[in-house]
This record gives C-alpha cells, sequence and structure tokens, in this order.
C-alpha cells in the first residue's frame, strides 16, 4: 500500500489538476505544464464530459504531454478502453506524453485498477515519447512497433508474463528508460527467474536502452543474480530494483561482479539489506541510491514488497 | 486553584502540572476516577478539569465495572465503557460546588465521546463531514447501505472507540474485497493491534465487521487524502478558547492515521504552503464553527481531512481529550499553559 501521492511531475514537467469547475474552456492552457484530467471520488460528471470540455481549449493542439487520473466513479468497476478510445480520437498532434492511471492508493488499489489494450496509443501517437501505465490488469501491449518511445514505464502488483514477452519481440529503436513492476504473485505477477532471464536477454534488441528498473518484484535478489551473468550491464548505465524484496543475496551478486562498476547509477529505494551490506553498496565507485531500509515483517518473517497488500 | 479528576502519574496529569509549575500555581489536587462513587463533594477549587482516565488500569477496571485484570490490548466492550464514563460524569456533575467552574462540562465529554452523537451535532450547524451510512448492525446491513448510497469505501468506527480503537477501512469493487484494521481477532474476542492487518477474503472480512457491529458501530465514507512525499495525511487540530491555537499532521503509509499506530508528524507549514490559496482560512473557519457547537468547552482536538485533490476538507471528530501535543509549542506555550492562561484570563465564562 503505497502510491499515496498523485505524480506531481512527469516526463520533465511539473503536473496540476485540470476540472471543469475551474478552468473556463475559452481561456488557454499554460503550455509548461501537463494537467491531469480526472474525476473526483465524489464526481457527478463522467470522464468523457472532463476531457471534451478539456479539449475544447483553444491552444490545446499545442500540449505535449497529459497525465490522466481517476477515470472511473466508485461504483464502476470500468476499464481504461474508453480513456484510450477518446485518447486516440483526441488526435493530439504535439502530444509526446502519456501516463495512463495516475490513481493512489486511496482512490483504487493497485491491482483493481482495469487497464485494456494500449495499442492504438502507439498508433495514434507515433511521435509519443514518454509513456506510463499503472495497474496491470486487462493491460495489453501486444507487439509494439514505435520509432520514437523513448521512455516506457509500468507500475502494477502484478505484472501479466505476456507483457514481458511482448516487449521481447517489440520494435523502439529508440527506447532508452524502461521501467516494469513485476510485483507479486498474489496480484498477478505470473512469471517466473527463467521468463525474466529469458527477457533481459533479449534487451539487446532495444539499441538506445540505457535504464532499467525491474521494480517491485518479490524475485529482485535472484533477477540480480541473473543480471550480473548476463551481457545486460554491457549495454546500461542506470540499474533499479527499487520497492521490491532486494536484500544482500542481490547485493552480493552486484557487488561481487565486476561489471556493476559499468554503471552510473544503482537504486535501491526499499530494501532488505543488512546495514553491513548497505556500507558495502556504498563503498562501491557508482552512485547508489539506497534508502527506505526495511525488515522483515515480524509476524512471519517475510519481505514485503513495497506496493503489494 | 485546580482540581483534576485523572489518574495520578498519568502522563496528561504530570504534563498538567508541570503546566501549573511553571506558571507558579499551585498544583492541582488529582481526583482518581476510581473514587468519584464514594465522594460527597469534590474539592472547591475555582476551575476544574476532567482529564482523560489515560491507560490507568484501575480506572479503565472502573469504567468498565469489571473488578478483574483487564489482559493487555483486548478490546472491550467500548459502549460498556461509555456508560462508565457517563456515570462518572454525571456524578461529578452533582458533586461539583456552584462556585467551581469546568474548563469543559461533563455533557461535552460525553458527546464528543460518542461519535454518533457527535457527528449529528456537527450536521446540525453544517460542519462538512464525510457522508455517513449510519449505524450499521453487521456486515449484510452494511453491504446495502454502501450499494444504496452508492459508496465502495467507508470507515467502520466503533461508535464508542477511543483513538483507532477497533477502526476498519473497508472496500470493495466487483468480487474484490479489501479491509484494513487495527484490530486482531481469535476466538470470538477482539485485540488492538498497534499494527495494520490488511484482509482481502471476502468471509474473512464479513465476520470480523459482524464482530466488531456486536458493538454499536456506524461507518461513513472514506474519502482519499491528501498527500505530502508519498504519505496522506490529516490534521489534529487543537482548539483553545474558540480558535485554533496548535496543528500537527499526521502522516501514514497507511488510510489510517492515528499518531499511536506508529505514524509520523509532518509539517503544517509545509502542509500550508500546499493548501490553495484561502483554504487555510477556510479550515480555521470550519475549526472554529465546530467550537461553537461547544460553547461551554475550552479546547479539544479536531482531525480534519483534506481531500487528495487539495479541493475541500472535513471533520472527521472532536475529541474531547485530544489536547495533548507533547512538545509543540504555540507562541512559546504548550497546550496546557495555554488552557490554563486561558482560563485564568476569562474567568467568567463559565459561570
Amino acid at each position: 500500500m503505497a502510491i499515496s501521492e498523485h505524480l506531481r511531475s512527469f516526463a520533465g514537467k511539473s503536473v496540476v489538476d485540470w476540472s471543469p469547475d475551474e478552468f473556463d474552456p475559452q481561456d488557454p492552457l499554460n503550455l509548461d505544464v501537463f494537467y491531469r484530467i480526472a474525476i473526483g471520488w465524489d464526481s457527478e460528471s463522467d470522464w468523457g464530459y472532463h476531457f471534451a470540455r478539456f479539449l475544447a481549449h483553444p491552444n490545446v493542439a499545442q500540449i505535449t504531454g497529459i497525465v490522466i487520473g481517476h477515470w472511473a466513479s466508485d461504483f464502476d468497476q470500468r476499464d481504461s478502453s474508453p480513456i484510450v478510445e477518446a485518447l486516440v480520437n483526441a488526435r493530439l498532434p504535439h502530444l509526446k506524453a502519456i501516463f495512463l492511471g495516475d490513481i493512489t492508493y486511496e482512490e483504487n488499489e493497485l491491482s483493481w485498477i482495469i487497464q485494456s489494450d494500449i495499442a492504438p496509443l502507439f498508433e495514434a501517437y507515433p511521435q509519443l515519447e514518454h509513456l506510463g501505465v499503472r495497474g496491470g490488469e486487462g493491460l495489453i501491449f501486444n507487439v509494439i512497433q514505435h520509432a520514437a518511445l523513448k521512455s516506457l514505464t509500468v507500475q502494477t502488483g502484478g505484472l501479466d508474463i505476456r507483457i514481458l514477452q511482448d516487449l521481447a519481440r517489440s520494435d523502439l529503436p529508440n527506447l532508452e528508460s524502461l521501467e516494469l513492476w513485476l510485483g507479486t504473485s498474489g496480484y498477478g505477477w505470473n512469471g517466473t527467474i527463467d521468463d525474466v532471464a529469458r527477457f533481459i536477454q533479449s534487451l539487446d534488441r532495444f539499441p538506445k536502452l540505457s535504464a532499467l528498473g525491474l521494480c517491485d518484484s518479490e524475485i529482485a535478489d535472484e533477477i540480480a543474480q541473473q543480471i550480473v551473468n548476463s551481457t545486460l550491464l554491457d549495454q546500461i548505465s542506470s540499474l533499479d530494483f527499487s520497492f521490491g524484496t532486494f536484500g544482500d543475496e542481490g547485493a552480493e551478486a552486484l557487488i561481487n561482479s565486476p561489471k556493476t562498476l559499468k554503471l552510473k547509477t544503482l537504486r535501491l529505494e526499499h530494501h532488505f539489506c543488512s546495514d553491513a551490506i548497505v556500507e558495502k553498496l556504498g563503498q562501491l565507485p557508482i552512485e547508489v541510491v539506497i534508502f527506505n531500509q526495511r525488515q522483515p515483517d515480524t509476524y512471519d518473517n517475510q519481505r514485503y514488497v513495497l506496493n503489494g497488500e | 486553584m485546580f482540581t483534576v479528576i485523572g489518574s495520578p502519574g498519568d502522563r496528561r496529569v504530570e504534563l498538567f502540572q508541570a503546566a501549573l509549575h511553571s506558571l507558579h500555581l499551585p498544583a492541582a489536587e488529582v481526583i482518581p476516577y476510581p473514587t468519584i462513587a464514594d465522594l460527597t463533594a469534590l474539592p472547591i477549587t475555582p476551575f476544574l478539569r476532567i482529564e482523560s482516565p489515560g491507560k490507568d488500569p484501575n480506572a479503565q477496571r472502573y469504567l468498565l465495572g469489571m473488578n478483574v485484570d483487564l489482559p493487555k490490548g483486548q478490546l472491550f466492550n467500548p459502549y460498556r465503557w461509555y456508560c462508565g464514563l457517563d456515570m462518572v460524569m454525571r456524578r461529578i456533575e452533582a458533586l461539583r460546588s456552584p462556585i467551581t467552574r469546568w474548563m469543559n462540562p461533563p455533557e461535552d465529554i460525553l458527546i464528543m465521546f460518542d461519535k454518533w452523537q457527535c457527528r449529528t451535532r456537527l450536521e446540525s450547524i453544517g460542519i462538512p463531514q464525510p457522508r455517513s451510512l449510519g449505524p450499521i448492525s453487521g456486515y449484510e446491513d452494511l453491504i446495502s447501505k454502501m450499494r444504496d448510497a452508492r459508496i465502495n469505501r467507508v470507515f467502520i468506527k466503533l461508535t464508542h472507540g477511543s483513538n483507532a480503537s477497533g477502526m476498519i477501512a473497508y472496500r470493495t469493487l466487483g468480487h474484490q474485497h479489501q479491509a484494513i484494521t487495527t484490530i486482531e481477532n481469535g476466538f470470538s474476542r477482539l485485540y488492538n493491534s498497534r499494527k495494520l492487518r490488511t484482509l482481502t477474503t471476502h468471509l474473512e472480512i464479513a465476520l470480523l465487521i459482524d464482530e466488531v457491529c456486536m458493538y454499536p458501530t456506524h461507518a461513513e465514507e472514506w474519502i482519499p487524502k491528501a498527500a505530502i512525499n508519498n504519505q496522506v495525511f490529516d490534521l489534529r487540530l487543537v482548539m483553545i478558547k474558540g480558535r485554533v491555537c496548535q496543528g500537527v499532521v499526521r502522516q501514514s503509509h497507511t488510510p489510517i492515521t492515528n499518531l499511536h499506530l506508529l505514524n509520523q508528524r509532518g509539517d503544517l507549514d509545509t502542509v500550508k504552503a500546499r493548501l490553495r490559496p484561502g483554504q487555510w482560512d477556510a479550515i480555521v473557519e470550519t475549526s472554529e464553527r465546530v467550537m461553537t457547537a461547544f460553547p461551554n468547552s475550552l479546547y479539544a482536538g479536531i482531525d480534519l481531512l483534506i481531500t487528495s485533490d487539495f479541493r475541500r476538507h472535513y471533520v472527521l471528530e472532536v475529541n474531547a481529550f485530544g489536547d495533548l501535543l507533547p512538545g509543540v509549542l504555540y507562541k512559546g506555550h504548550d497546550t496546557y499553559t495555554e488552557e490554563i492562561l486561558a482560563v485564568l484570563d476569562d474567568a467568567p465564562r463559565h459561570s
């Protein structure tokens, strides 16, 4: 239970709430920020109405990014397909950044967010550079062919292995940053370490990939042990194991591998490393961002991912 | 000059005595809860303060009317506890000398300790509060009320519970269910835990809610709270003499923010900086209006949430003994000192 706050920035710009009560569609939008289009927990109107009003702003065609928040009223268990369709139909000619599902823990449980087939977004927006998606339930990518996409973030409580398989066959020649929240088997993660190993091997198909996050994973240690035996560390400069169950076993694999020194940055927010290992990691001559040390649960001695339940 | 009904040695009483001492006033005479029934009169002092019984086991046994050792952490019938409090308050009322002034009168304390009565009173003066589903008798009743009101996210509260005791945050969507609670249950006994538990099994949740509903319980909408630094928060505002005197930010990674559940205190100035123009003034105005519902009470602690979009605020609870904020100063004083100065300054108020 952890995403408490809405995005304050995305793809380099501040994010501000847009609402039909506070914005006059006659007024121009501020092009220096991204707007979040969402309905409130008690909203009388639906998301489509909000978006239609938003599209009425005179300079809406100039916007370069958009954040989609909570789209379903509390009692509707509605997937994101109408939102995807509305975005596709909007044909915003300069849109380069989309975050689909900026929904906090209190608004909806991560694993209760229902996504949909978002492949139409890639077709409608060939200029898209940054895509973030929250919620793994119902999420479908298919094999992506997209020349412009630079960063892809998929935040789930449990990632369906099909997403990894589809990505492993996608063509993303400009992809620089990939962040996937693998999550836990209780909430949809259905992969094994072998699946992850195969996926890691396929990453050389993204020639520009320099930052990889395999986050919120209950097999973070095993993944780290796989990575040091792959060619991935010859390719990327930033590696992120945040929010998962990463602990001493994974850290020792990294510390003992000379390839780790090829990284510029290692990110470990929320981890289970011992003090001694934290100190050793700190001595590596690379930037190690490590904080939020956790202890196994006092009741069952389990390590928990940050964005689980 | 002061008489205190409270528990000798309890932190609250000690801090109140320290506040008197720092003002060069004589120490208060402390009347323990369990002695009240046997008294024929209360000390005749200008001021009478009714303090929380705290954790003192004698006071708790007395209020519950149970002459046995109470197992630690067990949740006892909070209505029974409230009846004990009611009896003590009436007794104090009867024993008070007419020249003694209340800091807070018993009738207000009793209303604040009955969350349902308190919310009804606030409703009557138009204070914004989360939508209520009313008293609930069990899981089935809750679900049908949630469906009728089109609410899928509620806080279930023991009407006479204090702090986060017996609190359940429950939500459902489609076939999915989730309950976050401070309650541990086992063999038809309920325990308060310092650690939150998350239940996702429908049957387990339904049984827990049924069990809690053995006691007077009501439910209200769970409104998504504002967050800063990726933690949700609400505010505890200490009101003295009708004004906001101090506030703390109760931050949490979980929906239940009560401070003693190992949550953190945030910085009020950081919150104020995030508010929309005029919003802090509106919060102050609401809080002051809450206190007009209790014109004879010198102080109270108001719990107030700001919505996740920072657009609105709602009063969650009014706490009769919610004025203890150790280490937080206002104009150089702690809350207790501030209250003593207020009551000395304003002596005819309670007559």
